[in-house]
């Protein structure tokens, strides 16, 4: 089932084209990872699919739906987004924030009850269940990450949308240890698994590598390679957009495409002309 | 502004009211706050300087609704109930009440626990408006004014506190929506021009007009009758009944507009509806009573103590607690230097001040008193 299709989207902001014609598809099941340097345009994208802003040109499909025939509300019920950091001073307990990522489902007794024992389930798939009543401005940056991951699984968790399901993420693990990064992608693979489509931004190449389906490379607004990691992210690909050298291997404990960068070596003509 | 250094946490034992669900928390909150209102609207129709008797209240209030009890009671003393404490406390808790939900409404919006009402400019165009009649009245309407004053008074204050706050709303607006961080600055320029204002008018007034508008500036429920709760209801109900209906969107906006965006609600409606149903209630509880500080601040902060920062306590919450601190001061403003009544700004900054300061000294890096 196709989930999310993006095709040939351009969004102006300040007289730049921060993302510049890019087209893509997600399938439920499947975890799409984008990568790319600072400022490549991953975060617009993802705002562009989360419909928090229309695209100058193109056209986006969202569960079924392009985002212009979605009402808030209803978009709400089957697609949730994990932003890269939301403040929150005000004394919630980490219980009563997952909640609210249930306001899309409404309230009454039966939802209520629902709700609650819903988001107990996705405070205990994130590993935060010890922090459940405990005051969200009181947790550390990876715990509120976690319970924002938690938030957003509440969020579209047991329904059964006709347009599928869909969970964006933007650098949900980047405030997280390497455990708990690991953990988040395996949890992102179990979600995918249940049949939801998954992208996440994420800046770790290897982790990109370890548990994408398919990579998307971003590059001054352009998408310049989607498709499986092996053909993806290879040495080509690296150096010309981050500007790294970059050898692949297997990583030996799992067998997954693994990448050894290192910054290029001085290019001596170009050393020569600085001189 | 930096959260950390705002926020206003205190210690308590969390341990053990975390073991009550949630739910029955609130029920119990908003049981004792119905009850405080109760008694708080008792006190304030048995309390005055002339004496009426619990029980004279009773048969005075059964024979309004038509039954007759076999107990003695004057007709001056009916008068006195029906016709100056009535009306006051009535007016004390539409006006309580409004500046409650109104500071719980903004604290909420503007994700800031320091906001209140005022800085909407609501209050400083209302004074503006209240003290250009006052002043200047006379002057331009001549005799005719002197009768005028009690009807003009309030239009005037009403219509200062929305022009204020269109003013404030207008200068943060681009591109068709509003940015709240640039409406706390224009909050605060247009705040500070209207007090320049009337800080001239105040210079200007002679000694008679001054006491008059001391009064204002400083609140008081003195003039109140019927007229007055029939003028100011129309504009504090609705409000106080519309504004709770935001309250889901409120606190996912305190995750931040993308969030709440993200859960189906949409910020800048939610924005809008808030600012303009807070700016009818409070214009019209200024245009009543004058300028009441502290109360906007404090009562939806009492709450969050005790109940937690869930927007749908805290705005009934903090509308009930802003009735009760209201009546409450206003009782205390009348007995205090009787039979002459005390501005009641004078007693919730009297209380009101040392309260908050206690809040700062008692805070906890983080829990329920946080915001």
């Amino acid at each position: 089932m196709l989930i999310a299709s993006v095709s040939g989207a351009s969004l102006r902001l300040g007289g730049r084209d921060v993302v510049k014609g890019v087209s893509l598809d997600l399938h439920a099941g499947e975890v799409v990872a984008l990568v790319g340097p600072n400022g490549a345009g991953k975060s617009s994208l993802l705002r562009l699919i989360a419909g928090d802003a229309r695209p100058d040109q193109g056209r986006i499909s969202v569960c079924g739906r392009p985002l212009e025939g979605w009402s808030r509300a209803a978009l709400a019920r089957c697609r949730s987004v994990v932003p890269q950091d939301t403040q929150l001073d005000f004394a919630f307990t980490v219980l009563e924030v997952v909640l609210i990522g249930r306001s899309p489902h409404g309230t009454g007794r039966d939802e209520n009850r629902r709700a609650r024992n819903i988001a107990l389930d996705c405070l205990e798939r994130v590993g935060a269940s010890h922090l459940t009543s405990r005051f969200y401005p009181s947790l550390s940056g990876g715990e509120r990450q976690r319970v924002q991951i938690a938030r957003a699984l509440a969020q579209i968790d047991g329904i059964g949308a006709e347009g599928g399901r869909c969970l964006l993420l933007d650098e949900h693990t980047s405030n997280l240890d390497p455990a708990h990064q690991h953990g988040m992608f395996q949890l992102a693979r179990e979600v995918a698994a249940e049949g939801v489509g998954v992208i996440a931004v994420v800046h770790d190449l290897n982790l990109a590598a370890a548990y994408g389906d398919r990579i998307g490379v971003l590059d001054r607004g352009e998408l310049v390679a989607f498709g499986p990691p092996e053909l993806v992210l290879t040495p080509a690909v690296i150096g010309q957009v981050f500007g790294l050298a970059c050898v692949t291997l297997r990583n030996p404990l799992t067998g997954a495409l693994a990448l050894a960068t290192a910054p290029l070596p001085p290019n001596p003509i170009q050393e020569g002309l600085r001189a | 502004m930096d959260a950390e250094v705002l926020a206003l946490p205190v210690k308590r034992g969390t341990a053990a009211a975390r073991e009550i669900p949630a739910w029955t928390r609130s029920t119990l909150v908003m049981a004792a706050l119905w009850a405080g209102l109760v008694m708080v609207v008792l006190a304030g129709i048995a309390i005055g300087p002339s004496r009426i008797a619990p029980i004279q209240i009773v048969s005075i209030l059964a024979e309004q609704m038509g039954m007759s009890l076999p107990l003695e009671h004057t007709t001056q003393q009916t008068a006195i109930l029906m016709n100056i404490r009535l009306p006051r406390v009535v007016l004390g808790l539409l006006v309580g009440a409004a500046l409650g939900m109104g500071g719980a409404a903004l604290q909420g919006l503007f994700r800031n626990p320091l906001a209140d009402p005022g800085l909407l400019g609501i209050s400083s165009g209302a004074a503006l408006g209240a003290v250009t009649v006052i002043v200047l009245g006379t002057a331009w309407l001549g005799r005719f004014s002197l009768g005028m004053t009690g009807v003009l008074m309030p239009l005037a204050a009403f219509m200062g506190g929305l022009a204020a706050t269109a003013a404030v709303y207008a200068i943060s607006r681009r591109h068709g929506r509003v940015e709240r961080g640039a409406m706390l600055l224009a909050g605060v320029a247009v705040n500070a021009s209207a007090g320049s204002m009337t800080g001239l008018l105040v210079y200007l007034s002679d000694s008679e007009q001054l006491k008059s508008l001391t009064f204002w500036l400083m609140g008081s429920l003195g003039g109140a009758d019927w007229s007055a709760v029939w003028a100011a209801a129309p504009l504090t109900l609705p409000p106080l009944l519309l504004l709770p209906r935001l309250a889901r969107a409120l606190n996912a906006m305190l995750l931040g507009d993308a969030v709440a965006g993200h859960l189906g609600f949409d910020p800048n409606r939610v924005s809008r509806l808030s600012v303009i149903l807070v700016t009818a209630s409070v214009g019209a509880a200024v245009a009543a009573s004058g300028v009441i500080g502290f109360i906007g601040l404090v009562a939806p902060h009492l709450i969050r103590l005790i109940a937690g920062p869930d927007h749908r306590i805290v705005m009934p919450g903090a509308a009930l607690a802003g009735a009760i601190l209201l009546v409450g001061a206003d009782i205390f403003a009348r007995i205090v230097a009787a039979p002459a009544d005390l501005p009641i700004g004078v007693v919730t900054g009297a209380l009101g001040g040392p309260f908050f300061i206690w809040l700062l000294l008692h805070r906890a890096p983080h829990g329920r008193g946080t915001c």
